[in-house]
């Protein structure tokens, strides 16, 4: 029988305390999120003492579960991986420092791997289909960015955001507007009550001749246009504001993906990180890229978000070339693609 | 020092200048910049203009998910947001007091959880929201360097109420 290559991984960039066994890469034999959204909808925001306490409090019960859903002992694993960023430093440090130390007792080989590159490995887990050359739009609480991913570890950035990521726009606004966090759910199911052409929110950038994006100017109009009501004495509808914010979001992010699709040949669009699983982005992508005969991915629900099966595909494709990270690998908040 | 800017552009010429003026003198490359307003005031805007005067040569980003982005050059920049935070503690267990030591410039958004760790100088600049585009530049000095950067950028600075 040919021999497997297993490895497991832990991320804990941000959220989520997370650890997955992978098989040759796409094939999942655990995938374990401790999820910590009840802690972080009670302060509003991502608290990242809290966060960094509940990560250690949680990854050793997080692993030893990955372990026993993948029916594996520590030493039938070929090796170790772990998000080293970007991120929160402290969370990051929980996670990394977790797999070095496993990595350096077993005697096995540890890998880093970016988070980044982690949500566009997601897409290949669930859809193995996925042809490439492609585009990959990677939008999440942090990052708006737009890849050209030619093959397996060949990929270039074509642009990215300005200034605010959109995740964050989401964030911001649902806290404006007193919904409270995590910001994408909330304007969603606000937006789906509204109308989304009550209000023409600007959309910064959409023409310009770049892949560039931002979403600073978009998150003022929006505060402008809620003073102004104020101001009139004009009640506010909350639905209306949600759904014409999130129309102008994703016209920005599809018109720019799809300027991308027109002038790269590539043979599938992939959407990728936390805001991947906003069901009326999905909705606009299908609708169109309908002509261009193009196909369409996002990651599974589950794949959206945080979690380490992505991060233990990337390290399968960094094991098979070799790519593997020394141990005094340190935690990179900043870390780019 | 007051000053009322009527658009975005003048904005960011200000924050440039006084970048460049920071860049020029060595003696401000331990700066301190606080700045307060609201979601939309146009903080981290100023910050940009800010990094274009003290030529980091990259494109400055919101800070607000990764709490603090750190740009080397010379003088380097630590640009800093703790909208997301809500305790003196959660500041403190950052290791705020490692970067407030450190020679770079520090621009700090929603600074109120860290008044308890500066030392005393520091410039701070409050943005006040008057129309969609006008905004108005409240800046104090505090301290010896920061009252001296202070009195550059007020002979420099020709965008005046």
């Amino acid at each position: 029988m040919k021999e497997t290559i297993k490895i497991l991984a832990i991320e804990t960039s941000c959220d989520e305390t997370a650890a997955a066994v992978s098989d040759d890469g796409l094939n999942i034999l655990s995938n374990i999120v401790a999820s910590q959204i009840d802690w972080h909808q009670r302060y509003g925001g991502v608290v990242p003492e809290i966060a960094s306490r509940k990560h250690m409090e949680f990854i050793k019960p997080v692993v030893e579960e990955a372990l026993i859903k993948a029916d594996l002992k520590l030493d039938q694993l070929d090796a170790i991986a772990a998000t080293y960023g970007p991120g929160l430093v402290g969370s990051l440090l929980v996670g990394l420092s977790y797999a070095k130390a496993l990595a350096f007792a077993l005697g096995k080989p540890f890998i880093g791997v970016n988070h980044i590159v982690g949500h566009i490995y997601a897409n290949f887990i669930s859809k193995k289909e996925i042809k490439t050359p492609l585009i990959c739009l990677t939008v999440s609480g942090g990052h708006t960015d737009l890849l050209f991913f030619k093959e397996y570890g060949d990929y270039i950035i074509l642009g990215r955001t300005q200034d605010d990521a959109a995740g964050e726009a989401f964030d911001k606004i649902a806290r404006y507007l007193g919904l409270g966090y995590p910001g994408g759910p909330l304007i969603e199911k606000k937006a789906k009550k509204g109308n989304e052409n009550a209000i023409d929110f600007p959309r910064p950038f959409i023409d310009k001749d770049n892949y560039n994006f931002s979403f600073s100017g978009l998150k003022t109009a929006v505060i402008n246009y809620i003073h102004n009501q104020k101001q009139k004495n004009i009640d506010l509808n909350l639905n209306n504001i949600a759904a014409s914010f999130q129309k102008a979001v994703i016209d920005i992010l599809v018109n720019k993906t799809l300027k991308a699709v027109k002038e790269h040949n590539v043979k599938s669009v992939i959407l990728a990180g936390g805001v991947a699983s906003n069901k009326r982005l999905q909705e606009e992508f299908k609708k169109r890229l309908k002509d261009s005969n193009t196909p369409f991915y996002h990651p599974k629900l589950e794949l959206c978000t945080d979690n380490a099966a992505m991060i233990s595909t990337v390290a399968y494709y960094k094991y098979i070339n070799g790519e593997f990270s020394e141990l005094n690998l340190n935690a990179d908040p900043n870390l780019k693609i | 020092m007051i000053v009322v800017t009527k658009n975005v552009e003048e904005t960011k010429i200000l924050a440039k200048k006084m970048g460049t003026i920071i860049k020029k003198n060595i003696i401000f490359h331990s700066q301190t910049l606080l700045l307060t307003g609201d979601l939309g005031a146009g903080k981290t805007l100023f910050v940009k203009g800010l990094a274009e005067g003290l030529e980091i040569g990259i494109n400055i980003t919101s800070p607000t998910f990764n709490l603090i982005n750190e740009y080397k050059a010379n003088p380097g920049l630590l640009h800093m947001d703790f909208y997301r935070l809500d305790s003196v503690q959660e500041v403190f267990n950052l290791g705020i007091e490692e970067y407030l030591e450190k020679k770079a410039i520090k621009a700090i958004e929603w600074p109120q959880l860290v008044y308890k760790f500066l030392i005393n100088d520091f410039i701070l600049i409050k943005i006040e929201i008057i129309s969609s585009t006008k905004r108005k530049l409240l800046i104090k000095a505090h301290g010896e360097i920061s009252q001296k950067l202070l009195k550059r950028i007020d002979t420099d600075v020709d965008i005046r109420d």
